[in-house]
């Protein structure tokens, strides 16, 4: 299995931040696919399954989420906490990237189970540098969890 | 004392008896002589009338018959206890008919025969008087021995007595002494122990009479047998009108919200003979209705064998007291509307600070990035002129994300709660300092921190003020050759007042009222950048620890803030 076939689960409503995002992966050469979900209803759906996405094989997991915590519908903590609950997607490797840098967000993400915490810097010299480190830790360097069989 | 009374009183008896013999024995003695005169005159009646023939001068003879017999009767009657002088009596009686026999003899003679001088002068008749005589003066002489035996014995006993009352008299006097010291002695130590009580319930009764607290006692009954001015004025009774009248009548208590009936901690210590006293607030309503919220406890007395011999209460106007403590109460409720709704504007505000952090940021994100593409993308396209516009744009989209960053730390400091420690402040600057060198690592500053720098503070914020304070100190010494930074701890008033002294630009103090305003800044952006906000986070800082921040400085001759906590 190829390294790049690992898809990245990019959960982010503002499509600036999406198109720079992916802008920053590219400039790093990280050429993994990546599927965006504009909410977190959406990204659950993605995630289980279920909903628009009740067709997807549910044993093909991404390999890391980048999540938002600003979201429509259902916030960026509520999806991190669905996450962490099932046992399908408990060990999935989540990175929190987010605008705040409140005390609160970050303490209760880590809580809650996130993997790590970013906050993007407003220079896009800075933030393409931080994706570059993120993309080269979670999807090179780091050893993946065993992907859980569905039914288990 | 009982035992010369005893004596006494016997002696005085035998003395009493000996008495009624002595009289007795000359009772008797009398009655005999009697009997021995009738007889005398009897026979010189007779010779008269043997002279000279007159019957009339017979009649002491005439009545010698009768009178000698009472007189030996009476006799007789007075020795009736004496056996031997019983004797006598019966012995002299034939002597007494014999005599008066003579002389009946002697009377008829010479009526029938006249003047014998003869007969007259023949000693028959003598002889026949003397056996009488002689037999009367034994008698006679019988009672004087009697008597004198008798007066003797009533002399013995005379001073058997006297004796016994001289000796009483000194055992009784020696007694009475002995009562006499004694009782002194009690009296004197009842006299001393009645002073000592007097002097106490004086020094009681002064002190009833002076405090400031209401003292009522009651009997083991609850009836009320004490009451001090102070209670007298609090109840509006006065205690001659209370005196033995249940003290609930006297004690009318009241909660103060629900105005039921509170049993009085009187009644509750006789009760449960313990110490008692109000649960809650409570009002003391006196006999013109006024009433007064009192404090009070009361507790059984006991005496020295632990016998329940009543109860007292101390109670105190705690009018004003209570009116502080409900105003206060209110003032707390007001108050605690007032943090409510300072709490409510803070939430808000943190809200607001959240959705600028994370709305203002995003877009300016936008701006520098894909200025920032453009640049990169378009290289050959965009003219040297363009790229520099671009660059700008890049450059004020950054510092707008720092401005809003520095702001929202300074909401955060005034929103964060201070929890103060105690801080190494010298370990702190040194963190802080070597991050500086870390972060410009081609300035060379000779950095000083005192030894032992500690301060009561929060830790966290103390941190921002050194970054801010130092941070400051590096950016404006960069254009020194000689970089110095120096953190030490002067007195400022009796307690420490920390310092950070640069040798950098320093400013005109002319401003210095401009120093601690947000986005106030000393010096042109193109000399040192900044937002003019770090300061006024300092300022606030400081400002909540109850500190105080100020500043010495000069142009081109560094400048020194120092803070206390």
């Amino acid at each position: 299995m190829n390294v790049n076939d690992k898809e990245i689960l990019l959960v982010e409503d503002n499509e600036d931040d999406e198109k720079l995002t992916l802008r920053a992966l590219k400039k790093s050469h990280i050429m993994n696919p990546v599927h965006v979900a504009r909410d977190g209803v959406e990204a659950l759906d993605y995630l289980f399954c279920t909903g628009a996405h009740a067709g997807r094989d549910p044993d093909r997991l991404p390999q890391l989420v980048l999540l938002d915590l600003n979201l429509p519908r259902l916030g960026g903590l509520d999806v991190l906490q669905r996450i962490r609950a099932d046992h399908r997607t408990n060990a999935l490797p989540v990175v929190v990237l987010t605008s705040s840098k409140e005390d609160e967000d970050v303490l209760k993400s880590y809580q809650l189970g996130a993997n790590s915490y970013v906050r993007k810097p407003v220079d896009f010299g800075e933030f393409a540098e931080a994706v570059r480190h993120l993309g080269i830790y979670w999807l090179l360097l780091n050893v993946q969890p065993p992907i859980p069989r569905s039914g288990q | 004392m009982t035992l010369v009374g005893g004596l006494v009183l016997r002696t005085a008896s035998t003395f009493v008896e000996t008495t009624y013999w002595v009289e007795h024995t000359e009772e008797v003695i009398v009655a005999l002589d009697d009997l021995r005169i009738v007889l005398v005159d009897a026979e010189a009646a007779r010779r008269a009338y043997s002279l000279t023939g007159d019957e009339s001068l017979l009649e002491p003879y005439a009545t010698a018959r009768e009178r000698t017999g009472e007189r030996q009767a009476a006799i007789r009657r007075l020795v009736s206890d004496n056996p031997a002088q019983v004797e006598r009596v019966d012995a002299l009686g034939p002597l007494v008919d014999q005599r008066l026999k003579y002389l009946d003899e002697a009377v008829t003679h010479r009526r029938e025969r006249g003047f014998d001088l003869e007969w007259e002068a023949s000693a028959v008749a003598a002889r026949r008087s003397a056996p009488v005589r002689a037999a009367i003066e034994a008698m006679i002489a019988e009672e004087r021995r009697l008597l004198a035996e008798r007066q003797s014995a009533v002399r013995a006993s005379f001073d058997t007595m006297r004796g016994v009352l001289i000796g009483g008299t000194c055992v009784s006097a020696a007694l009475v002494l002995l009562a006499f010291s004694m009782l002194r002695a009690e009296s004197d130590r009842r006299r001393r122990s009645e002073q000592a009580l007097r002097v106490s319930e004086e020094s009681l009764s002064a002190t009833l009479h002076s405090i400031g607290e209401g003292v009522v006692a009651t009997d083991p009954s609850g009836r009320v047998v004490l009451m001090n001015p102070m209670a007298e004025r609090l109840t509006g009774w006065s205690v001659a009108e209370v005196r033995g009248k249940p003290s609930g009548e006297v004690l009318r208590l009241v909660d103060e919200r629900t105005r039921d009936a509170v049993e009085s901690p009187l009644e509750q210590a006789l009760e449960q003979q313990a110490s008692a006293a109000f649960s809650g607030p409570t009002l003391l309503v006196a006999r013109d209705g006024v009433e007064r919220s009192v404090a009070d406890s009361a507790t059984p007395i006991r005496d020295a064998r632990g016998e329940l011999t009543g109860a007292v209460m101390v109670f105190r106007d705690i009018s004003a007291e209570r009116a502080a403590e409900l105003q206060r109460q209110k003032d707390e409720a007001a108050l605690r509307v007032a943090r409510d709704a300072a709490e409510a504007a803070t939430r808000e505000l943190e809200a607001f600070s959240y959705s600028v952090a994370h709305d203002l940021r995003t877009p300016l994100r936008s701006i520098d990035g894909f200025s920032q593409a453009l640049l990169e993308d378009y290289n050959d396209v965009v003219d040297e002129d363009g790229k520099d516009f671009l660059r700008r744009v890049r450059a004020a989209a950054q510092r707008m994300g720092q401005l809003i960053d520095d702001l929202l730390g300074l909401s955060r400091v005034s929103r964060s709660e201070l929890h103060r420690d105690d801080v190494d402040l010298t370990a702190l600057a040194r963190e802080i300092g070597g991050k500086l060198d870390q972060a410009y690592p081609d300035r060379v500053v000779d950095f000083v921190v005192a030894e032992g720098l500690r301060a009561n503070a929060d830790g966290r914020l103390l941190r921002i003020v050194l970054e801010n304070l130092l941070g400051n100190a590096w950016k404006f010494t960069s254009k020194q050759a000689n970089a110095r930074v120096e953190v030490g701890v002067a007195e400022d008033g009796g307690g420490p007042a920390y310092f950070v002294r640069d040798n950098g630009a320093g400013f005109d103090m002319a401003f210095a009222s401009k120093l601690f305003g947000a986005f106030q800044r000393m010096h042109k952006s193109t000399d040192f950048e900044g937002t003019g906000i770090g300061l006024a986070t300092v300022q606030r800082i400081i400002h909540r620890h109850g500190g105080r921040l100020w500043a010495n400085a000069a142009p081109n001759q560094g400048a020194t803030f120092h803070f206390t906590l």
